[in-house]
């Protein structure tokens, strides 16, 4: 590097000596366009030597202000060979995503292209960012929160619209704020309690009872909305197990097939095909949806077979949604009955398959005999009957766990779920203790234990696991 | 800046004498620090300015109250005396905050200030290895031939040179202290005495900095000018507490010996008082440059910042046994004499008061705290600490616990061992200390419960528990007191145990006693311990249904239903104090350079590098240094510690 150039100056807000880290910003594959990141004090002069600007008017790189773009060739400067011709942006520190000085270089998206430009910009002297490490640097500078930072790894991996939404609403701080309005209700209810504590010869007690009793109350319907949201909101990341199950030869791999429009299953007409189970991810209505095809459920002899049953009990256990696949004839009836009342799932749906079969009606009827209260749902991976009714009841299924929940953004991290619960219990505790007459000081004990809760939520107050848990994800390197 | 031989070579000095530890003041912070160190068997001289005002009580006629009272309990734990003292000297005590739970029940005592003074006075002439000496300090000498400065002794206004290897600052309001009472300034410590000149200049020219702080006290008045008729009379409790462990059995006040404090209320007349005369007020005018307290405000603050206010309470206060002297409590004020005078007269039974002492206000110099390590010793200059107002602290108990912080620190830096730092979950002296040196305080600091984070436990019931052992440790518990302790607590852990064994059946009498007690009778058989966790229930109320119960103390009943009817909230905020010791236990090498630590934003690294906090916990606390400062900090320690073992295996 030419050390002649005049460096950008530094501010609070900058991390010290972190090394230039570059990588593909956009996603991997063929593109019409990709962005390629550089980040790091020096970026701009790193890039300088190998930047031709089009036209003379573009200022050297380094002295680009910051939000300015340059058009230019990238010249290899070894065979002298143009590899693109990109737009350059420049963002100054501390005004960029990381908070660092950024270069970003529009290119073409081809692979080959792709590839060259991040050749050449590390025999520059650059390091490969690792996963995640433009975010890590962004918290790291104080540009995100930590739930945002934890959003923007959600974002990242998002697979439907629905889970793009919510990271998106996480990361724009809409749950740190809500969060930050919680906290800030419970410090103006500790603040009237300590008011009175602190100076027991000026007594206002009597006021502040009542205004306790009700703001404990608001406060844990508050919370306790989130924490019923995660229901939906652990789905947008995690994804909503569907598993289809029966007995053997019922038509779960036919219409695994048919909802995903792939070949995925293996479909054959010998009972006790799919031995173990077998899942794909499907985007229902924007809901990310793991569907699971399982081995047939019956009593058998075949080790194999025997191992793949045991699974699919457990796969049901687990499972958001069970379809129970009943086919013609009718005679396996009671053993479907028997089956399903031992396992006792609550979200399994009885389903008739191959309702193009002629002794479907007569099943049907017999069904229906069996679960006056259900209502019966049919289908047919020939006709494609019955498939959309089999969508609308997932997307009825996701839209029933949000009943209670607030609506406007979704608790999706189990960190974040664990923290809202521990302070739920907290708040509940003190508003209990209040209506029962414990004395106040075990009421400002619960309120604190609320707002440590709430503070390791947002990332205030850091404790041991926290850093371990939130790092794991962002591959911290030595 | 100068060392021992410079100083003697003065014109008229002279070597006075040669010490281990010399502290400097007498107030509430020098006598406890004095006290420790010729107790852990250190040659100590206590320096004042005047011996007549040994440990006075320039302020408010009581010790304990909210925070403090707890305080006072902690530092009579460790072997302190101020608990002692307050026993002996008390006219009356109570128990705040009876009905708001016992985290934050607080003992209270009016105290005789005369007899306090003399009893604290000759206990420091009594104490062996101590001598007690009228002096003021003007200089601290150092020796600078090292890399860091080392205190050798101290210079007097006399010339007199003292050597030492260590000296403890508590000087409390006394640093170029000036008085402010309406238009009349003139420099003054508390109570008509001299102001400290020179020492201020000393401690500028060692590199400290110094801020400056304002105070204020109000009006004393004769009780015979007082017409109490339409004042509520406030009589102390019908059983007194002691202060001090070794008096818990016996209350340390006869009952009906107690002087009852009065409370009235400001008019609408007081209020126009101040209103007419604001220009007059050095307070809002700005003559008085000083930070004030928020806690403790002039009666003309009050009004101003919370005009909506009508009234407001004010307490009328015993200033001893053998005086007519009277405190009055919340009219603090810096108003000019006359102006003064009428607003006292504005309140219901003070119309004809006659005022004996005006009310001041004070401005002095005291250090930022955050000059000083965790144990009291100040950064940079070996041999030096410092207590009590001087670190910017308000309040007798504050003080006291400094400053026996600091004397037994100053004694086990000199006997080369760890410095004691008792952390935010062991005592409020914790929680104070903890906070003053790791967020520093831009107003004089008193102490309060809300300011810890684990009051459940920092009970003033429990101090004993707490810190006995560590004071024992220390060498400032004797036998006879350790012998007690630990009989008692074992009687109180027996009686725990039975309680949680020894079931109560359903039956008529029992019934009987549930609902005189204002609770559902019993549906099947309960331990007593369900019973006492019931809200409505105390320890002694069982006595009916159990009468094979151990004959206990009060105050080991009143250990026993604590620990058993908050059991469980207890271990709630134990877990959290688990969570909370995890972060503490994370030390930083004193080694550490931050300037190496990559992705640190450079205020932290800054702030880090001057207060060099001695754990991730105490890192945290500091004002500037964010949560993802943090996370760099741990990445690093990790990454340190693994190299290090790397490096052992390779």
């Amino acid at each position: 590097m030419n050390g002649d150039y005049q460096t950008v100056p530094d501010t609070n807000l900058t991390s010290q000596d972190h090394e230039i880290c570059v990588a593909v910003a956009t996603p991997p594959g063929q593109s019409g366009i990709a962005v390629i990141r550089l980040s790091g004090k020096g970026a701009a002069e790193l890039v300088d030597p190998v930047f031709k600007p089009v036209s003379k008017r573009f200022p050297p790189v380094f002295s680009m202000p910051g939000y300015t773009c340059a058009v230019g060739k990238i010249i290899s400067p070894v065979t002298g060979e143009l590899i693109d011709q990109v737009v350059l942006t420049r963002f100054t520190a501390p005004h960029s995503y990381t908070g660092e000085e950024v270069i970003e270089l529009s290119c073409h998206g081809s692979l080959a292209i792709k590839q060259s430009l991040i050749d050449l910009i590390l025999s520059l002297g650059a390091r490969a960012a690792e996963p995640g490490e433009f975010t890590k640097r962004a918290f790291l500078n104080g540009k995100l929160d930590l739930i945002q930072a934890e959003a923007v790894i959600d974002l990242i991996q998002a697979e439907t619209d629905r889970s793009a939404r919510n990271a998106a609403a996480l990361l724009q701080g809409e749950l740190s704020q809500q969060m930050m309005f919680i906290s800030d209700s419970l410090y103006q209810l500790l603040a009237s309690i300590e008011l009175v504590l602190e100076y027991p010869e000026h007594d206002e007690s009597d006021t502040v009872t009542a205004q306790l009793a009700a703001g404990l109350d608001l406060i844990e319907q508050k919370i306790n909305r989130y924490v019923q949201g995660f229901s939906q909101g652990r789905i947008l990341t995690e994804g909503m197990t569907v598993v289809l199950a029966g007995r053997p030869n019922a038509g779960k791999s036919s219409l695994l097939n048919a909802l995903a429009n792939t070949e995925r299953a293996i479909v054959t007409d010998v009972p006790g095909t799919t031995r173990d189970t077998i899942e794909i991810k499907i985007d229902i209505d924007g809901i990310p949806v793991h569907l699971v095809d399982t081995a047939g459920v019956r009593e058998t002899e075949d080790t194999v077979e025997k191992l793949g049953v045991a699974r699919t009990r457990d796969v049901l256990q687990s499972a958001d949604l069970v379809f129970w696949l009943i086919a013609p004839p009718v005679d396996h009836l009671q053993e479907d009955q028997t089956i399903m009342e031992q396992l006792q799932l609550q979200s399994l749906v009885p389903l008739v398959s191959k309702d193009d079969l002629n002794e479907s009606l007569a099943l049907r009827q017999a069904i229906e005999a069996c679960w006056p209260d259900q209502t019966i749902m049919t289908c047919s991976v020939i006709t494609g009957e019955g498939l959309d009714a089999i969508r609308k009841k997932v997307i009825e299924t996701y839209e029933s766990l949000g009943a209670q929940a607030q609506n406007d953004v979704l608790l999706t991290n189990s960190r974040h779920k664990a923290c809202l619960d521990s302070a739920l219990l907290s708040v509940r505790k003190a508003r209990e203790a209040l209506h029962d007459g414990i004395t106040w000081d075990i009421i400002a004990s619960l309120v604190r234990g609320s707002l440590d809760a709430l503070a390791e939520l947002t990332g205030d107050a850091v404790s041991d696991t926290l850093v371990d848990t939130i790092f794991s994800r962002f591959c911290v390197g030595k | 800046m100068k060392n021992v031989t410079a100083a003697l070579s003065a014109s008229g000095a002279y070597l006075a004498g040669e010490y281990d530890i010399i502290v400097i003041g007498t107030g509430h912070a020098g006598c406890e620090a004095a006290l420790a160190s010729a107790r852990l068997g250190r040659q100590t001289l206590i320096l004042g300015m005047n011996l007549d005002t040994v440990a006075n009580m320039p302020c408010n006629p009581n010790i304990g109250g909210t925070a403090k009272g707890q305080l006072v309990r902690e530092i009579d734990a460790l072997g302190g005396e101020m608990g002692r003292a307050a026993d002996r000297a008390m006219i009356q005590f109570r128990m705040l905050n009876a009905s708001r739970g016992p985290a934050v029940l607080s003992p209270r005592a009016q105290i005789d200030r005369r007899l306090y003074q003399q009893i604290m006075k000759e206990t420091l002439e009594k104490t062996d290895r101590l001598d007690v000496r009228q002096g003021e300090v003007i200089e601290l000498l150092v020796d600078a031939d090292g890399h860091e400065l080392r205190i050798e002794g101290v210079r007097l206004r006399t010339e007199a040179i003292y050597r030492c290897k260590s000296v403890i600052l508590a000087t409390g309001t006394f640093l170029e202290s000036r008085i402010i009472i309406g238009d009349c300034q003139y420099s003054g410590g508390p109570d008509s005495q001299f102001a400290a000149h020179g020492l201020s200049e000393s401690l500028r020219d060692l590199g400290l900095l110094l801020q400056r702080f304002k105070t204020g006290t109000p009006a004393r008045i004769n009780r015979r000018s007082v017409d109490f008729t339409p004042m509520e009379q406030q009589d102390g409790d019908p059983i007194p507490f002691a202060f001090s462990y070794e008096n818990e059995e016996n209350p340390p006040i006869n009952p009906d010996e107690q002087i009852p404090c009065y409370l009235t209320w400001t008019t609408s007349q007081t209020r126009a008082v101040i209103e007419q005369n604001l220009d007059r007020s050095p307070l809002l005018s700005g003559v008085i440059e000083g930070v004030g307290p928020r806690y403790c405000p002039s009666i003309e603050d009050k009004y101003v910042k919370f005009p909506d206010k009508e009234r407001h309470q004010i307490f009328l206060e015993p200033m001893g046994r053998n005086t007519e002297e009277m405190y009055l409590q919340g009219l603090s004020s810096s108003m000019p004499e006359d102006v003064q005078l009428i607003m006292v007269r504005s309140l219901p039974g003070l119309q004809s008061a006659r005022i004996m002492r005006s009310a001041y206000a004070i401005e002095y110099d005291c250090l930022d705290p955050r000059l000083l390590q965790m144990s009291l010793e100040v950064r940079g200059i070996t041999g030096l600490f410092s207590a009590g107002q001087i670190n910017g602290t308000s309040g007798y108990e504050e003080a006291a616990g400094q400053g026996l912080i600091a004397g037994i620190n100053a004694v086990r830096k000199l006997n080369d061992k760890e410095p004691v730092i008792l952390d935010r979950s062991q005592a409020y002296i914790g929680v104070l200390i903890d906070d003053l040196i790791t967020k520093g305080t831009t107003e004089p600091y008193r102490m309060m419960t809300a300011r810890a984070e684990y009051r459940l436990v920092l009970r003033q019931d429990n101090a004993d528990a707490r810190l006995t052992p560590i004071g024992r440790s220390v060498g400032l518990i004797d036998q006879a007191r350790w012998d007690h302790f630990q009989i008692k607590q074992e009687r109180i852990q027996t009686e725990i145990e039975r309680c949680r064994n020894i079931r109560i059946r359903p039956s008529a009498e029992s019934d009987a006693v549930m609902r005189s007690l204002g609770t559902v009778p019993l549906r099947q058989p309960a331990s007593l311990a369900d019973l006492l966790k019931r809200p409505e229930i105390h320890y002694e109320d069982l006595e009916v249904l159990d009468p094979d119960r151990p004959s206990l103390s009060r105050v080991e009943q009143t250990a026993v239903e604590v620990s058993i009817k908050y059991e469980g909230y207890i271990r709630l905020e134990e877990e959290r104090i688990g969570q909370f010791r995890k972060l503490e236990r994370k030390s930083i090498p004193d080694s550490i350079d931050y300037r190496l630590i990559k992705g640190l934003r450079i205020e932290a690294q800054q702030k880090l590098s001057r207060q060099r906090p001695i754990s991730i916990g105490q890192a945290k606390r500091i004002s500037g240094v964010s949560p993802a400062d943090l996370a760099v900090l741990l990445i690093y320690l990790q990454s340190l510690k693994r190299d290090d073992e790397e490096g052992k295996r390779g």
